[in-house]
């Protein structure tokens, strides 16, 4: 028998991030070529993968949190959570290495914060959360067995 | 029956299986919904955007209000690709006329500027491939800062920022 406070831990980390995911997604899916402006901004990709990417993330983004939030094919929607947020970080840090002066488009597509030391911070903390979201249900599962 | 009770190579087929689904479908609603999305990005335009997959852009873009904090702190020099006749209506203030076909029938016309200082450049209509064309020119020809104002002159303007000689 597993402690109670894990239990609600992993809703409540699952519900987190299924919000967060929901959330960020809107703006992108309302403003996709703006959003792929942002994506090419990250200067890691040209302009027609960024067109790519505006039209697939905002949705991958919403379905990994509709997954989340309704607890349907968990394992892989944690996973995903874990490679988006992973990913999202690699980003950011190499786009503030880099020097660049650029918008993060993380909730926004417009209108939001530069990316500096505070972004990375932010979503290294979402990148631990999501870890830690990831090896509480592994565990839980491995108890239930 | 519990996951866990499935052998290893089982579970592991199973989770990329609906990793792919899940990366597909959003793939497949997300350009399904862009056709029906007044401001989406349409299946022709995805498919125009085939052969330019590999390589990154070297300028960046601004959104109109950037733009505008720059124009007020004054470091950067806007440069209208727009036709000359329609530079001489009216401009941003302070911007300069680098019409598009002037500038490839003619790229030494931006030769005396100074390619350390930071450049917006801006069409009429929003997400112009023209000015894209320029700033890339730009960038090849050495200047190092090259911005492109992504709304467009017709985002300024709904925006009632300031504009130099006209009555439009």
């Amino acid at each position: 028998m597993k402690p109670g406070w894990q239990k609600w831990l992993i809703m409540m980390l699952r519900l987190g991030f299924g919000m967060f995911l929901i959330i960020a997604s809107i703006d992108k899916i309302r403003h996709p070529y703006p959003f792929a402006d942002v994506v090419e901004n990250y200067r890691v990709l040209g302009e027609g993968l960024s067109r790519w990417v505006a039209v697939w993330v905002p949705y991958l983004e919403a379905i990994v949190g509709a997954l989340l939030i309704l607890g349907i094919w968990l394992d892989e929607a944690v996973l995903m959570n874990c490679s988006l947020m992973g990913i999202f970080l690699i980003l950011v840090t190499q786009a503030y290495l880099r020097g660049l002066d650029i918008r993060c488009g993380c909730f926004f597509v417009e209108g939001e914060s530069t990316i500096g030391l505070m972004k990375i911070v932010e979503n290294a903390l979402f990148v631990c959360f999501s870890v830690v979201l990831l090896v509480f249900l592994r565990k839980r599962k491995s108890a239930l067995v | 029956m519990s996951p866990f009770l499935l052998p290893f190579k089982n579970r592991v087929r199973r989770t990329l299986f609906r990793i792919i689904v899940i990366a597909l479908g959003a793939l497949i609603v997300g350009i399904l919904v862009n056709q029906f999305h007044n401001k989406g990005i349409r299946w022709n335009i995805l498919l125009l955007s085939l052969p330019e997959l590999s390589g990154t852009s070297e300028w960046t873009t601004v959104s109109t209000d950037s733009a505008f904090f720059l124009f007020l702190q004054q470091e950067a020099c806007f440069i209208d690709i727009r036709h000359g006749d329609e530079f001489e209506i009216d401009r941003i203030p302070g911007s300069i006329s680098l019409p598009f076909f002037d500038y490839f029938k003619n790229s030494d016309l931006m030769d005396e500027r100074d390619r350390e200082s930071a450049y917006i450049l801006y069409d009429f209509q929003r997400h112009s491939k023209s000015v894209r064309l320029v700033a890339k020119q730009l960038v090849k020809d050495g200047f190092r800062h090259i911005y492109v104002m992504q709304g467009g002159y017709i985002e300024w303007l709904d925006r009632k920022y300031p504009v130099e000689g006209g009555d439009r």
